[in-house]
């Protein structure tokens, strides 16, 4: 883990809150003044169930969330700009050039009567001045090379590519306008293991190659320690644990982490049982009152049903927000 | 294992592929299983592992008779049911029964639950009356875990969580007291949290009912909770099979070897060397020569693009479909 060193702090994120309005309901609290650094060439691991916020948080600091969605309170700084201060057109310069992102499912996500060299070229165009075909086709040259896909495959339809293919495919795309930063949702869930794994190689040697800082949002916890520098854990939409990947996986504080950890299948344990967490994730529209967790805590006491607990500082960038570490 | 329950020898299934035209002589296959043959006890766990497009899935439909049986022999409690007539397998299939991966499309939207789990029992004629019905759908609601069962009788899938409508699935095959449970991929849609909840539900009835399970998978990493035997398979074939502890502690085919590798340990101290495997799975079409996996072997040897390895002994009930591997242990 790099020692703390703001000068290569590219991203910085700061209690930033997101509703959900729905007609004529009462409004979803989704994320909770979340806060966390993003190193240059750090991975950062953004882990929950579903529902917990994960993508929102992503959505809302791209300023892509779907309609009903509102940003409430909170700041992204991003190479000296709040984004969240942006006029639109200003922050459509900042996607794809700056910060780009793999989506959830991007593998069917391409557009099956277009080539992948020609939507690869399109992501281009829309961003860079050049016009020039030339210039255009040897950049996606370069950019399938990069991911790993033959140059006689440029002129293929997706249908053509395997899933495994499809995610180079789409990474390529994400690499076009060469991002500093590339969030990555769920980017291998639909994947077999080995296919897994190669995307997981691919991303490893981009992010050392390009000096890419990459957040990983999943919830498949084995690719998080394989990965990851540091971890952002979060629970009905707010921060449950932020540390760096060892402290989160040898040392977590909060019981949400823990219990996570023990659901989750290890190889190098065999015949250990598994726990599952019992219930299920908080309502959020409002959620109840004191800790999120606390339903299914199995540490509750009277407390956490009744004050909210805030995040706690633990050490050299290690926070939790549980009652239990305050003391 | 004592007695086994449901047995597969020398099972064989080909899908024809459309021809390619006037010219071509013989007919193109996909060899979806290619030689398979194991032996499933009563109340033991079996998972086949394996990545997509290896078979297993076509595995687990021919065995219930979905598909039928190219050659080869399929055994169900002692009694040969390869070319059992339709009665003869409905028959069948109240006894071995199937999970499928996507509790999100396997219920019908329109039914209640109580419907749900009652329907198998309609179609095979089961319930001796009203009382009988809703007794054995309560029973099985309870013993797949949603208790108390009469909340959940006439409520909609909707309005159950994805681990609910496992649940649900589950119930449905429980509720006509089946030996065998075929589980495609039965948590690979469901969050961590509710995945554990699953596998100790499908363990707990292996003990409490002394089910039989066929746990399919492409996920090493939960067969190690409550398998108690693990076949790989690899391009139509079992390549390995042996007690898990065993396969996942002395893998001894290079295919087990890279698969076990890639499985994402749960701690970043447990970083290793991971072998990565180059390309996909080749097309079951044109089956390489010799050894299926040489082409993607990382140890692969000349003599393996000419010899197709059988599986042979590597330990007590341990083995491995390998040249390098052969005469490496003897009994």
């Amino acid at each position: 883990m790099a020692v703390l060193n703001d000068k290569n702090v590219i991203l910085d994120v700061r209690n930033l809150s997101i509703d959900y309005r729905p007609l004529d309901q009462a409004p979803v609290q989704a994320v909770r003044n979340v806060s966390f650094q993003l190193r240059q060439g750090e991975v950062m691991g953004l882990v929950g169930e579903s529902g917990c916020g994960k993508t929102t948080l992503m959505l809302g600091l791209m300023r892509l969330l779907p309609a009903g969605g509102r940003i409430v309170t909170g700041q992204v700084n991003f190479m000296g700009r709040d984004l969240m201060q942006l006029s639109e057109p200003e922050m459509n310069g900042v996607r794809w050039k700056n910060i780009s992102m793999i989506f959830q499912g991007a593998m069917n996500a391409l557009n099956p009567v277009h080539t992948v060299g020609d939507q690869i070229a399109e992501a281009l165009l829309l961003h860079t001045p050049t016009r020039e075909k030339a210039v255009l086709d040897a950049r996606v040259l370069e950019l399938l090379d990069l991911v790993g896909i033959a140059a006689s495959r440029k002129d293929q339809y997706p249908h053509q590519y395997s899933g495994g293919m499809r995610q180079r495919a789409m990474i390529a795309m994400a690499l076009a306008c060469n991002p500093q930063v590339v969030i990555a949702d769920e980017p291998t869930t639909a994947l077999d293991v080995m296919i897994q794994a190669q995307i997981l190689e691919l991303l490893s040697n981009l992010r050392r190659e390009l000096g890419l800082a990459i957040i990983f949002v999943t919830h498949d916890l084995g690719v998080v320690a394989e990965m990851c520098d540091a971890v952002l854990v979060m629970y009905g939409g707010v921060t449950a644990e932020l540390a760096d990947v060892d402290t989160i996986y040898n040392e977590p504080a909060h019981p949400y982490t823990q219990e996570l950890l023990r659901a989750f299948p290890d190889l190098t344990r065999p015949g250990e049982k598994l726990t599952a967490i019992p219930g299920y994730p908080p309502r959020l529209d409002p959620p109840p009152p004191g800790c999120r967790f606390a339903p299914r805590c199995p540490k509750v006491f009277e407390r956490c049903t009744q004050e909210e607990p805030m995040l706690h500082e633990l050490g050299d960038g290690h926070v939790a927000s549980c009652h239990l570490v305050t003391t | 294992m004592s007695d086994s329950v449901l047995e597969a020898r020398h099972l064989r299934k080909l899908f024809p592929v459309a021809s390619g035209g006037l010219f071509r002589r013989r007919p193109l296959f996909v060899h979806a299983i290619d030689d398979v043959s194991f032996t499933l006890g009563k109340a033991e766990v079996l998972a086949v592992v394996g990545e997509s497009g290896c078979g297993k899935s076509t595995l687990a439909l021919t065995l219930l008779g979905l598909e039928r049986a190219t050659s080869g022999q399929i055994c169900f409690d002692g009694q040969d049911i390869t070319h059992a007539s339709r009665v003869q397998l409905n028959e069948m299939r109240r006894h071995v029964q199937m999970i499928f991966q996507d509790p999100y499309e396997s219920l019908n939207p329109t039914m209640t639950i109580g419907e749900i789990v009652a329907e198998p029992l309609d179609v095979h004629g089961l319930a001796a009356s009203r009382a009988d019905r809703e007794a054995r759908v309560i029973a099985a609601l309870e013993d797949a875990g949603l208790k108390p069962a009469a909340n959940y009788l006439n409520r909609l899938p909707h309005e159950l969580s994805g681990g609910q409508r496992q649940r649900v699935v589950i119930a449905g095959a429980l509720v006509l007291e089946p030996q065998v449970l075929l589980a495609d991929e039965p948590v690979s849609m469901l969050d961590v949290s509710i995945r554990a909840e699953i596998l100790n539900l499908l363990a707990e009835l292996r003990q409490t009912r002394g089910i039989s399970i066929l746990f399919i998978t492409h996920d090493l990493g939960t067969v190690g909770y409550f398998a108690d035997r693990i076949a790989v398979m690899y391009l139509g074939r079992i390549v390995e099979i042996g007690a898990t502890l065993d396969v996942l502690q002395n893998p001894q085919h290079p295919y087990t070897k890279a698969l076990l590798s890639v499985v994402p340990a749960p701690n970043p101290r447990l970083r290793r060397q991971r072998i990565i495997l180059q390309g996909e799975t080749p097309n079951p079409i044109a089956i390489p020569a010799g050894c299926r996996f040489h082409p993607r072997c990382p140890v692969a040897e000349a003599r393996c693009r000419e010899r197709d390895p059988v599986l042979v002994d590597v330990g007590i009930g341990h083995e491995a479909a390998c040249l390098l591997v052969e005469g490496i242990w003897d009994s």
